[in-house]
């Protein structure tokens, strides 16, 4: 168990050295809180000239600011397969003692780190610019279901990230998970606006639960009042780390009985 | 082949790499990589550069191949200058680096060679049948519709080899051509320089396996921390050791400290050790080895010697000499 | 300089990756084709020119998207392959390899421009009716143009240091934002419009639009006006990018950074 940590904890450091050995601090921080600001600015314009009273930009701005999480910790955490294998480095960790789950739970843990940096700058935009009040939000509340739904949505993105051990697809999986939660998870518009055969959908994201939480939080709800959504979403987390931790193995197994450790 | 002609001429070429850019904090030093260094390159021969890793075998090729821009100093290729005239140059060398990338890998080795055809504008109407003799030259032929990434080193090497040929080039750079290839592979990819040398074509390389520089080469450079030390033709550089005898150590527990003691016995002018799997391996060039055997056997007693003998030098003698030597 | 031969083989170099693995354009549309989607949404209640507004400009957004990414990427790509330097050893102007490759990833744009209007037109039930179909084509042609020679600048930068794909990533959505496509221009910040100006992208939506919503002409330049206005746009940064790329060549030769992933 112990060695398992130190693999989690070596793999974080990777993850970090390997980010700012690219590009320094200062441009990469550039590079998150653009693409939050910008993609933000987007949906409120759209937003404000649709005139949709149900969508309005305060409300797509909070749910935007919500989803900057999506980036690191579903997004980061899926990339990495596909990454390891663009190195050429995969194949040499699978041969270490240290099991491909425990590696990617450290990238887990970085980018966990950079996702709550992310949007609680995003919530800071948000409020800033695009008149979202969150002058009557209960911060520990906040806090709690900021950490809940980036503990779900890691999970979900490690369960996506075994994929990318065995095929090729987890980038390109990463990348539609990544934008769909903006169509499917009440971010930009309310879940009841998309088609009744595509609303279970949603329930599969764990972030359609933060993003309500969230609102429940900024129109003034306490812990207690969202702790059915913590609830819910711990146990998804829960539930995703175990699907991952069983599909890493899987994965690996069938990786290396395909010899697809290298393809990329 | 040597023909008189001199088709590369390099005069006291530097090049130093700028520490890098960072907006906060330090990048790092600067870096020497080539320091004045000059050779000519005669029209029709192989020309090597053999060197330790590091040494600037990598750098010196590049500025040549257009791909770097010196700090100081001049390199010319078939009269024309690598720096101003690299639209002039290009059609008329290639640059084989070889190794895992360098390829397309999800094209086909057909596909790959195409598309290299094109950027050097090979006439359209001798491209098919051209880029066919290429892969039949390299040994490809079954491959050659088989996509990159499902081949082996051998055949990515082989590939390589091809795309390098594709504009018929006057001068053919090759950096480590056979760097991790098995010998058989290597003895091909050899043969196969040795025949387009026959036919013309001047040759550079870089390399740093000594057998490798001694049996292919017409003349070579050895290079060491971007420094030419000694050029000449593989005969010449093994004369400069002829007079010399080697003394061949096979131990156990053999390291630097034991390095250093044999470098400075009188008459030893250079020691290597060679570390094989649980053993080392060590040569000393001395002037007169049967005179200092005793000297090293009394030396190493404590070490686990399996064997000591007197060898004739060769080529690694002379670069280790040149190199590693007082 | 143009080397059309390069630019025809690196277009059929890329587009030979496309077909052999062709789920790897995802990546470059899916943000644009969500992106018009949920404005879809956002616009569905209001109907009419508003959707078609959406769908246009969804279509523009799809085909700057996937430049983006794969024009920087293409760059990337040959560093990441060890192949940046097997390239410019050739005589081929390296501005012409990556503008062969922006032609073709602009087109596969369009792949993203269809599926909104398949999404628009049975999802949504909007008629998409051209106006002008014509002037639609050059106008959708001058914008595919204009959005590759956009790319082809970002690819310079990518010459000289890996770190650009961090500028790409910084400068998509703000494009979004600036061109106007989805909402007019007018709704923007003044101190914005300069931006939005030099866009290309700006004006050949505007002709998109012009050529297909009846009465539409959002900043008084008639079709041909915002046509022009693309091409000008256009040539100004094919100039720079040509420019960039001898310069930023020469800084990655003294640098040597081109193999450097």
């Amino acid at each position: 168990m112990l060695e398992d940590i130190t693999g989690v904890k070596a793999s974080a450091l990777v993850a970090m050295r390997s980010q700012f050995a690219v590009v320094g601090p200062v441009l990469w921080l550039v590079q998150i809180l653009s693409t939050a600001l910008f993609q933000m600015w987007f949906f409120v314009l759209v937003s404000d000239f649709a005139g949709d009273p149900g969508a309005t930009p305060a409300y797509v701005a909070l749910g935007n600011a919500v989803s900057a999480l999506t980036y690191s910790a579903v997004y980061g955490v899926t990339m990495s397969a596909g990454a390891e294998k663009h190195i050429g480095t995969m194949a040499t960790i699978m041969g270490t003692p240290t099991r491909m789950f425990y590696v990617f739970l450290g990238k887990g843990a970085y980018q966990s780190i950079i996702g709550m940096f992310t949007v609680t700058v995003s919530l800071g935009f948000a409020s800033l610019f695009f008149g979202v009040d969150l002058s009557g939000a209960n911060l520990v509340a906040l806090a709690a279901v900021l950490l809940a739904t980036c503990f779900a949505m890691v999970g979900f993105g490690m369960v996506i990230g075994s994929v990318g051990v065995y095929l090729r697809s987890s980038m390109i999986l990463g990348s539609i998970v990544l934008y769909l939660g903006l169509l499917l998870c009440g971010v930009n518009f309310p879940i009841s606006y998309l088609p009744w055969w595509l609303q279970p959908a949603s329930y599969v994201f764990p972030l359609t639960f933060g993003v309500q939480a969230v609102r429940d939080v900024a129109a003034g709800a306490g812990l207690a009042e969202v702790a059915p959504l913590l609830a819910i979403m711990l146990s998804i987390g829960a539930a995703f780390f175990l699907m991952a931790y069983a599909l890493f193995n899987y994965f690996e197994r069938l990786a290396l009985k395909r010899g697809s450790l290298d393809m990329f | 082949m040597n023909g008189g002609e001199t088709v590369i001429v390099v005069r006291d070429l530097t090049k130093v790499y700028p520490a890098a850019a960072r907006l906060f904090g330090d990048g790092g030093r600067e870096k020497l990589a080539v320091d004045h260094v000059s050779f000519d390159v005669r029209r029709g021969e192989i020309f090597g550069l053999l060197g330790p890793n590091g040494a600037g075998k990598t750098t010196t090729i590049k500025m040549l191949t257009t791909l770097l821009i010196p700090t100081s100093g001049s390199a010319s290729v078939l009269g024309l200058d690598a720096v101003r005239d690299p639209v002039k140059l290009r059609p008329r060398i290639n640059l084989v680096s070889g190794g895992e990338r360098g390829l397309y890998f999800r094209l086909t080795g057909r596909q790959n060679l195409e598309f290299f055809s094109d950027m050097y504008r090979v006439p359209r109407e001798s491209k098919k049948a051209k880029i066919q003799y290429l892969l039949d030259l390299v040994g490809l032929t079954e491959a050659a519709d088989v996509r990159v990434e499902e081949y082996s080193r051998g055949m990515k090497q082989r590939l390589h080899l091809a795309r390098g040929l594709v504009n018929d080039p006057e001068v053919l750079f090759l950096d480590e051509p056979t760097l991790g290839l098995d010998p058989e592979i290597s003895r091909e990819t050899r043969a196969l320089i040795r025949r387009l040398s026959e036919e013309g074509m001047t040759i550079m390389l870089t390399t740093h396996y000594m057998f490798e520089a001694d049996e292919l080469c017409d003349r070579l450079a050895i290079i060491s921390e971007g420094v030419i030390k000694a050029m000449g033709s593989p005969y010449s550089m093994k004369e400069s050791v002829r007079n010399d005898s080697i003394i061949e150590i096979e131990a156990r527990e053999l390291g630097e400290a034991q390095r250093k003691e044999l470098s400075d016995l009188p008459g030893v002018s250079a020691v290597s050790i060679q570390f094989l799997e649980a053993r080392q391996l060590s040569r000393i060039v001395v002037d007169d080895a049967p005179a200092l055997i005793p000297t090293v056997a009394a030396l190493l007693e404590n070490r686990k010697v399996i064997s000591i003998r007197v060898d004739q030098p060769t080529l690694e003698d002379a670069y280790i000499k040149l190199v590693n030597g007082k | 300089m143009i080397d059309l031969r390069a630019m025809k083989a690196s277009f059929k170099q890329q587009s030979i990756h496309f077909f052999v693995d062709p789920q790897w354009v995802i990546p470059s549309i899916i943000a644009p084709f969500i992106f018009t989607t949920v404005t879809l949404f956002l616009f569905r209640h209001a109907g009419g020119d508003l959707l078609l507004y959406a769908v246009l400009g969804g279509g523009v957004l799809g085909m700057w998207g996937n430049t983006i990414h794969s024009s920087s990427w293409s760059i990337g790509y040959d560093r990441m392959n060890g192949t940046l330097e097997a390239i410019m050893v050739t005589p081929a102007p390296l501005s012409s390899v990556v503008f062969g490759r922006c032609l073709w990833n602009s087109f596969l744009g369009l792949l993203n421009a269809l599926a909104v209007f398949i999404v628009a037109e049975f999802a949504f039930g909007i008629d998409v009716t051209v106006q002008d179909p014509l002037g639609f084509v050059v106008a959708m042609m001058a914008t595919l143009l204009s959005l590759s020679v956009l790319g082809m600048v970002f690819g310079a930068f990518y010459v000289v240091t890996r770190a650009s794909s961090a500028f790409f990533q910084i400068l998509e959505f703000p494009i979004y934002v600036l061109s106007g496509a989805v909402f007019p221009l007018m709704n923007l910040p003044d101190w914005s419009r300069p931006f939005s100006y030099v866009i290309p992208a700006t004006w050949g939506a505007e002709a998109l639009k012009i050529s297909t919503v009846a009465g539409h002409d959002s900043m008084g330049l008639g079709y041909y006006g915002a046509l022009g206005l693309t091409g000008l746009t256009t040539v100004a940064f094919l100039l720079i990018s040509l420019w960039l790329f001898t310069y930023l060549e020469g800084r990655a030769k003294v640098n040597g950074t081109l193999v450097r992933y």
